[in-house]
């Protein structure tokens, strides 16, 4: 048994490729102020080919509107590319009442194979925020105070204020919207309404299409009685199922004035409308679902293009009809590559305005090729009859690619053909520039800095290149600098080891600033001096002081240090004459 | 066998109740964008959301900002490409010649980020062959370091300026998206003043005057004009 749960475990990714179709919601508890959003995704490893599944029919729920997208990603493993396709279809609610409902399972047909999705529970709460309230709040209040509520009672008043819901049509077929619309009647004065509920029976899918934020009263007549009317709200109804339906009942409260205020609480009533069924007889083969008046159109944007280029094709569906309730129309077969449509949608309400589908076609081969028209058929309530929009067919030449299109192609790599999805992340950090983080300015301070020291260097270089002897000159006085320095602190402590000191110091300077050898005797080291032509007078002080300091290694500490400030004298005189000759040999 | 069959189950539920409970990811990154998070691919994700609910100027708009933030954001440029193509002043964007295309491509491939890190690495190797010429020897021929130094200058030079001009443009963002679905552009600030003409929304348009409630506005074709202040939003506001 455990062998054979391992192998079905071990199984498991084989079941799982291939077309995968799953529903969820935007959330399993919601409230009334709350929006439903129903997702099926149906993702594949081979193309998608299917019509838009029929929006479901959830109890408690009203349908609003769906939009859908689609995605692909190419996987390359060794030589072989995988493609992956995802579309996804979300179908958005507006509750009616609280309670829990399931959504029932949806069946979608791909490839004549049956995908089921699971049903899912979802339940609904009274939301805390009560509707707003609709009202004239340049009547309600003309002078800028509020007028004292005078607890009237309705038998107190004379008039009648009511609320009538008016269809525009009461017989209609199955899928055609329906506006209704929601007056105000009154003979008396009323400044504000506020509406509290709307009550919806089942058999039909709404959405708000009109929503009025004053009351703008008209004269009018009803049962033969002057009334001013003001439109509160037009609702459009798309009824999904045939027989007799009942227009919402919208309830609110109108605050009457009358040397004093009075709420009082009104109620449309609700209204039959006959759904009729589509005909049987004579469906185009194009049929999707569509019901309503439009004019369609359709046109191809290029008809001469290099291979490897794309071209779009538009299909422009205008007018008023159940949009939110018929398919795509799946493009005939040709022997191009042609992309599932981007649907861009101008509508009001879901039930009027403009819906654009765009197909792109890529050809696979050159030469040209006849496009087949598309067909798009609807029912067309007003003549009760199905109609047929066919685009032209069109010859489109694809032309060898050149070296010009194989640039251009280099260049459009990321030519538009369909829109990229979303990409995940988990988060989303903060965008910071790098010229606004410390550390890359640091290392730019220390990059700077190491040229600097650098340059430093490579300054002092060049100075010994060019001028060695100056160079020579200029180290001997700072070693003199800092054997001198040594020498006087200790001439000033009276110490003996001034003398030492002093002939080191002394000894290197000439070294380094004469380059005579550092191993000669101090005789030696005179008379190559000497040879150089150092003056006499100077040579013979520096033999003197020379001898001092060889005398002073011998003789006691106390003579020594009596004679110190005297000798450390002699020391700088015989400095500044070798530094008066130097200036000298400059000069 | 009973066991692990509860615990597939349970597996499954948990599943689902995630899926169940997942918040719908649009309105995730609105208010992560109304938080005044900065993140390329937030604008992305967020076009693409405006996309899928009819608003192509929107849409537009995040995109260009996107791009805004990572010039070399490649599924940004894209998605701008898909919509600019399909939106009805598509005619008015003008086609530019392969090089002048290629020196674009080149140009938004060098992203904030990627100059930065391209004159940091200017300025090390500009700095070395400096110290390397610096401490050549004198008797040798100078020429390869000499070479060198120059070509990394002014590669330095030109990351630097580019980077300049690049983060003074992110900074000063001067374009704007149209967002009525259609709208006239006006001789002058006024109501009243000629239409030159008429256009739709998703144009991206360059800002330049403002009055009150005006803005003077570039076409891509280059025809100025004016419009109402409430019709657009700037990629930078």
């Amino acid at each position: 048994m455990k062998r054979i749960l391992l192998s079905l475990i071990l199984l498991l990714p084989l079941f799982l490729n291939g077309v995968k179709v799953t529903a969820s919601v935007n959330k399993s508890q919601l409230s009334t102020a709350d929006r439903l959003e129903y997702t099926i995704k149906i993702s594949n490893d081979g193309s998608i080919n299917l019509s838009e599944p029929a929006a479901p029919q959830i109890k408690l729920f009203s349908f609003l509107g769906m939009n859908s997208s689609s995605s692909s990603s190419t996987t390359f493993s060794g030589l072989k590319a995988t493609t992956h396709h995802t579309r996804t279809y979300t179908y958005t609610y507006l509750p009616l009442n609280t309670g829990t409902t399931t959504i029932p399972a949806q069946q979608i047909k791909i490839a004549n194979q049956i995908h089921s999705t699971t049903p899912i529970q979802v339940s609904v709460v009274q939301s805390q925020t009560s509707p707003p309230a609709q009202s004239s709040p340049w009547v309600r209040n003309p002078f800028g105070y509020q007028d004292p509520d005078l607890f009237l009672t309705p038998g107190s008043m004379t008039g009648s204020t009511l609320l009538l819901a008016v269809p525009e049509s009461r017989r209609v077929f199955k899928g055609e919207p329906v506006i209704v619309s929601y007056y105000l009647y009154t003979d008396q004065m009323v400044r504000s309404f506020n509406m509290e509920d709307e009550k919806d029976f089942p058999g039909y899918g709404k959405s708000i299409f009109t929503q009025p934020t004053n009351l703008e009263y008209e004269n009018t007549t009803l049962s033969g009685k002057r009334y001013q009317r003001a439109l509160l709200k037009r609702l459009a109804l798309s009824p999904n199922t045939t027989g007799t339906i009942q227009t919402p009942i919208l309830s609110g409260t109108a605050r009457i004035y009358s040397f004093g205020y009075l709420s009082q609480g009104v109620a449309s009533n609700p209204v039959d409308i006959e759904v009729m069924p589509l005909p049987r007889d004579n469906v185009p083969d194009s049929f999707t679902g569509a019901v309503g008046s439009f004019e369609v159109s359709g046109n191809v944007s290029s008809e001469e293009l290099s291979l490897g280029e794309a071209i779009t094709f538009t299909l422009r569906v205008k007018g008023r009809g159940n949009f939110n309730q018929f398919g795509n129309p799946v493009f005939p077969e040709t022997p191009a590559q042609v992309s599932s449509p981007v649907t861009v949608d101008k509508l009001n309400a879901g039930i009027e305005g403009v819906r654009t589908l765009y197909y792109t076609i890529i050809p696979h081969d050159k030469g040209v090729y006849t496009l087949p028209g598309l067909s798009f058929s609807w029912f067309d309530p007003s003549s009760g009859s199905y109609r047929t929009y066919k685009s032209d067919a069109a010859q489109i030449s694809v032309k060898s690619a050149n070296v010009i299109s194989y640039f251009s192609g280099l260049l459009d790599g990321s030519a538009p053909r369909s829109l990229q999805p979303m990409i995940a992340r988990n988060a989303y950090h903060d965008y910071r520039s790098y010229l606004n983080m410390p550390w890359y300015w640091i290392i730019v301070a220390v990059i700077l800095l190491m040229l600097i020291i650098s340059g430093i260097k490579a300054f002092d270089k060049l100075q010994q290149r060019n001028n060695p002897i100056k160079y020579a000159s200029k180290e001997a006085d700072r070693a003199l600098q800092k054997y001198l320095k040594e020498a006087s602190a200790a001439a000033q402590d009276l110490s003996p080891a001034f003398y030492p000191l002093a002939e080191k110091g002394l000894m290197q300077y000439l070294t380094e600033k004469y380059g005579i050898s550092n191993h000669l005797s101090n005789p030696d080291k005179i008379a190559s001096l000497r040879d150089l032509g150092i003056e006499e007078d100077v040579l013979k002080r520096t033999a003197d002081f020379l001898e001092l300091c060889a005398r002073a290694r011998f003789m006691p500490p106390e003579s020594s240090a009596t004679n110190l400030a005297a000798d450390l004298s002699a020391l700088r005189q015989i400095v500044a004459s070798f530094s008066k000759l130097r200036e000298a040999n400059h000069a | 066998m009973h066991r692990l069959g509860l615990i597939l189950c349970l597996l499954v539920c948990a599943f689902g109740l995630a899926a169940q409970i997942k918040e719908s990811e649009f309105d995730h990154l609105l208010k992560l964008d109304e938080r005044g998070i900065r993140n390329a691919d937030l604008y992305y994700n967020l076009g693409v959301g405006y996309w899928q609910t009819g608003q192509s100027g929107m849409a537009t708009l995040y995109f260009l900002r996107a791009l805004n933030l990572n010039s070399a954001h490649k599924p940004s440029q894209e998605n701008l490409d898909y919509v600019i193509s399909l939106s009805q002043d598509r005619e008015l964007y003008p086609q530019r010649l392969f090089l002048v295309s290629l020196a674009f491509r080149i140009y938004d491939f060098l992203n904030l980020e990627r100059l930065a890190i391209m004159a940091l690495v200017m300025l090390l190797l500009a700095s070395l062959s400096l110290h390397w010429l610096m401490h050549y020897d004198p008797e040798k021929e100078r020429g390869l370091p000499s070479l060198i130094f120059g070509i990394c200058l002014f590669l330095l030079i030109t990351s630097a300026l580019l980077l300049g001009v690049k983060s003074y443009r992110q900074t000063h963002n001067s374009k704007a998206v149209l967002i009525e679905n259609v709208a006239e552009l006006k001789t002058d600030a006024d109501d009243a003043s000629p239409r030159k003409a008429v256009i739709h929304e998703g144009l991206i348009l360059v800002v330049g005057d403002s009055s009150k409630e005006w803005l003077q506005v570039s076409l891509p074709d280059g025809t100025k004009g004016w419009l109402p202040k409430a019709y657009v939003i700037r990629v930078n506001e």
